[in-house]
């Protein structure tokens, strides 16, 4: 049977210091696993195979881990003040391994590597490189940059970043809040896009529908291609955009509806709202394209 | 980088560096990559600048040579996100057209096949010990993909001079090495 370490008081929580309207309200309870000092640019390799990640960027130069760690797995912590490795010894051949739960409380700054099974990932205030096999990831707050990967699993993107990439296969993509670079695909899961900040962004997936509902900054460039996926653009009605869309086999329908195209050719549409102040390319194979204003 | 791919991408330098008076189509097609390929960083050429990240040892080389193919795609198909100005949508609509992107798209697909191949090859013990669920996964990715791919080929075949099919054709051949590389982080 498995034994699960107990947890420890809360005290050592609210001697961490995270607080914050934004952030996520603290474990009250955790066993601490392991705590050092880490240098603001660290690099921070995570392993949990199944259970949950849970990571904290916060304004210290310390790393604290908190959680509880199946008896017959082995936690682990190493490195140096400038990069460090953790997480849960893989035991090779373990088709179901036992479920861990890691908090991780890091310097804003660091740079992780988090790398899952079927364990979930969530994170506030991180920047870095989030894989898993079939784990749900949820990234949220501020990051440098972010790179997502999920085979299976659903990953939600709430960040503000300066670039971001994501990619997942059968499960969904959403992404929301502030980023400006974005590359994001899926290949048969949703891609749902709200945001009013992106300036630069490619959309792809293969079978999955891609949804996108947000303002368009003037100069920003915007690539979506599925396909068969549908392709639906939710824009304001005084967007100023140049849109070019064109689907080999799909149908287009264009709900700004008091425009001209500038352009018609068969299953092909350009259009000019506003000014024309950003572009935007759409390209399916046999997907419908759908352009609506927002209501 | 294997040699193969060092000498492709030694030609298309050469083809970007070359004088273009004659090609208004290559002349016009994404300076930014030009620059970045006079600057000697071609390595570095993605749709968005893409920071470090972490990569399996094992897959290394072949991730290397896939980003080879993709600074190929990137004439292709990422052109218009290396640039924030909004390039007129009529001028890259005369490039799509012209007989130079067609080749440049040709070419690009030509090298994602091989490359998808490369890395199939590689990753074919990798994919044989994946977990169940991850192996079931990536089977379902690949066929959704090369179904696509198949659709696609098969237009392409009925439609040759479509510049949409090209571009949809090598955007699938980018998934399904994103999915080769997934099998490659799963392992």
């Amino acid at each position: 049977m498995r034994f699960v370490i107990a947890w420890a008081g809360a005290a050592l929580v609210t001697a961490a210091g995270v607080g914050g309207a934004q952030r996520p309200a603290p474990d009250a309870a955790g066993t601490v696993l392991g705590a050092r000092r880490l240098a603001k640019g660290a690099s921070v390799k995570i392993f949990n195979p199944a259970g949950s990640v849970r990571l904290i960027g916060w304004a210290r130069d310390s790393l604290l881990v908190r959680g509880a760690v199946a008896s017959d797995d082995r936690f682990y912590l190493a490195g140096t003040e400038n990069g460090v490795k953790l997480g849960v010894e893989d035991r090779a051949g373990a088709e179901n391994p036992d479920a861990c739960e890691l908090v991780v409380y890091l310097p804003a700054g660091a740079q992780v590597s988090v790398k899952t099974a079927s364990a979930r990932i969530a994170a506030y205030d991180v920047s870095g490189w989030f894989y898993s096999v079939s784990g749900a990831i949820d990234v949220s707050g501020t990051a440098s940059s972010l790179d997502v990967e999920s085979m299976t699993g659903a990953v939600t993107i709430g960040a503000e970043s300066p670039w971001v990439r994501a990619r997942t296969g059968q499960g969904s993509l959403r992404i929301s809040g502030r980023p400006q670079d974005v590359d994001a695909s899926t290949i048969s899961g949703l891609l749902d896009v709200t945001s009013d900040a992106i300036l630069r962004a490619q959309f792809t997936s293969v079978t999955g529908d891609i949804r996108y509902a947000g303002a368009l900054a003037p100069g920003a460039v915007f690539d979506f291609s599925s396909h068969s996926g549908v392709v639906t653009l939710v824009l304001p009605r005084d967007v100023s955009a140049t849109l070019a869309l064109s689907s080999v086999n799909g149908t287009i329908e264009n709900g700004f509806v008091s425009t001209h195209p500038a352009a018609l050719e068969r299953r092909s549409e350009r259009v000019t709202l506003g000014h024309g102040e950003a572009s935007v390319t759409v390209r399916t194979f046999k997907g419908a394209i759908r352009l609506r204003p927002r209501r | 980088m294997t040699r193969t791919n060092r000498a492709r991408l030694d030609r298309y330098t050469a083809e970007l560096r070359r004088p273009v008076d004659g090609d208004p189509a290559l002349d016009e097609l994404w300076p930014a990559i030009r620059s970045r390929l006079d600057r000697g960083t071609a390595g570095e050429t993605s749709v968005i600048p893409r920071p470090a990240r972490r990569t399996p040892a094992v897959t290394v080389t072949a991730i290397v040579a896939a980003m080879a193919a993709a600074i190929v795609l990137a004439f292709t198909l990422a052109g218009v996100m290396n640039d924030r100005s909004p390039a007129p949508m009529v001028a890259v609509a005369t490039n799509a057209d012209s007989a130079a992107a067609l080749r440049a798209i040709d070419d690009s697909v030509r090298a994602y096949e091989e490359e998808t191949r490369i890395l199939l090859d590689r990753l074919e013990l990798a994919r044989a010990v994946l977990p169940p669920q991850a192996a079931h996964a990536v089977d379902h990715d690949l066929a959704v993909v090369d179904s696509a791919i198949a659709e696609l080929n098969a237009a392409i075949e009925r439609h040759p001079s479509d510049p949409s099919l090209r571009r949809l054709l090598a955007a699938s051949y980018r998934q399904k090495l994103d999915v080769l590389q997934r099998i490659a982080n799963a392992g």
